[in-house]
């Protein structure tokens, strides 16, 4: 993998931590009569810190392929 | 020769994506577009005068008790919201769709039809609100090291001639000050470029920054979103304005979207 094509796959990570960061945290939520949802806060971070843990990760395959 | 009905096992649930207006979307627009689970086709469900956006899915795998562990599984959690978000914009790209929050499923289709059925009014208000509009989102990133050494720049004391005592203790505090300043100098940022980016807006919600993590070169100090007509380009104009005015102090701005407007429907579309 060349120094490009990490770069634009750390570009993608980034722009998936703005999506989960919208589809998790906005939109109509429910509550009351949904059978199944995960509108529990915490799933948020759930999903979020699985993210950003994995674009900690790219952050230092980049640095490592600028080095 | 198989069986036509699906075994037990495999139960189906539906999953809502959104709400559009009735008669603004065909059924061949969503047709094309893959569904959260990549197979089971996108369709319209009207109910009344709106017509609710869904996909069959597999009840298992969206059970309260599967799901956190999915959430943990980035491929799952990657291909699930870019399949969300691409069944939206695909409808955004027709007309007003209300999103709902990732994940919002329900056991049986009676229950969602019921739902958006008693929802109608307030769904048609809030589509009356974001039609023709889109939502842009705009971080205020800063490379916490420029900026603060662009600050001591600014207010540099001299340290020559100083014994080294007290060259060290000037330097130190030099060092908290400008900490401090550039902690008060992106607050005022923060604040000046909100005023300014509203001021082309329909709407605005200010979002919690996300923590810096070890190793992050850029802090985040704005996370905002912006609700703009669908064609209007003042706000990356200002965007553009912000970042030339502020980027000698290490700071940039990003302009996300267009997203659908995530952060303009409501929060809690059910008070039972």
């Amino acid at each position: 993998v060349n120094r490009d094509e990490r770069a634009a796959a750390l570009r993608e990570q980034l722009t998936l931590v703005d999506l989960v960061d919208r589809v998790f945290a906005s939109g109509v939520v429910l509550s009351g009569d949904i059978t199944l949802s995960v509108a529990g806060v915490d799933l948020v971070y759930v999903g979020l810190r699985v993210l950003l843990a994995s674009v900690g990760t790219l952050d230092r395959l980049a640095a490592e392929a600028a080095a | 020769m198989r069986a036509l009905e699906e075994p037990a096992t495999t139960a189906t649930a539906s999953y809502l994506y959104g709400v559009v207006g009735a008669g603004r979307l065909d059924n061949e627009v969503l047709a094309g577009v893959d569904s959260v689970d990549g197979n089971r086709p996108v369709r319209l469900v009207p109910a009344g005068d709106v017509a609710a956006i869904v996909s069959d899915v597999q009840l298992e795998e969206f059970d309260e008790e599967t799901l956190p562990a999915k959430l943990n599984d980035l491929a799952w959690l990657e291909g699930t919201a870019r399949a969300h978000e691409a069944v939206l914009e695909r409808a955004l790209e027709h007309t007003a769709v209300v999103p709902f929050r990732f994940c919002t499923v329900y056991r049986r289709e009676d229950d969602l039809l019921r739902f958006v059925v008693e929802r109608e009014d307030e769904l048609l208000r809030v589509l009356a609100q974001i039609e023709g509009r889109v939502e842009l989102g705009v971080k205020g990133l800063v490379a916490r090291e420029s900026l603060e050494r662009e600050l001591r720049a600014l207010t540099d004391d001299d340290e020559d001639g100083a014994e080294a005592g007290r060259a060290y203790l000037l330097r130190r505090q030099r060092e908290q000050r400008a900490a401090t300043e550039s902690a008060r100098f992106l607050g005022d940022c923060a604040a000046a470029a909100h005023a300014r980016l509203e001021r082309v807006a329909v709407a605005s919600a200010l979002g919690a920054v996300r923590p810096p993590r070890p190793g992050d070169e850029e802090t985040m100090f704005l996370n905002a979103a912006y609700l703009v007509p669908a064609d209007d380009e003042s706000l990356a104009g200002e965007a553009a304005a912000l970042a030339a005015e502020y980027g000698p102090f290490g700071i940039r701005f990003e302009l996300t979207g267009p997203w659908p407007p995530y952060n303009f429907v409501p929060r809690d579309a059910v008070q039972p």
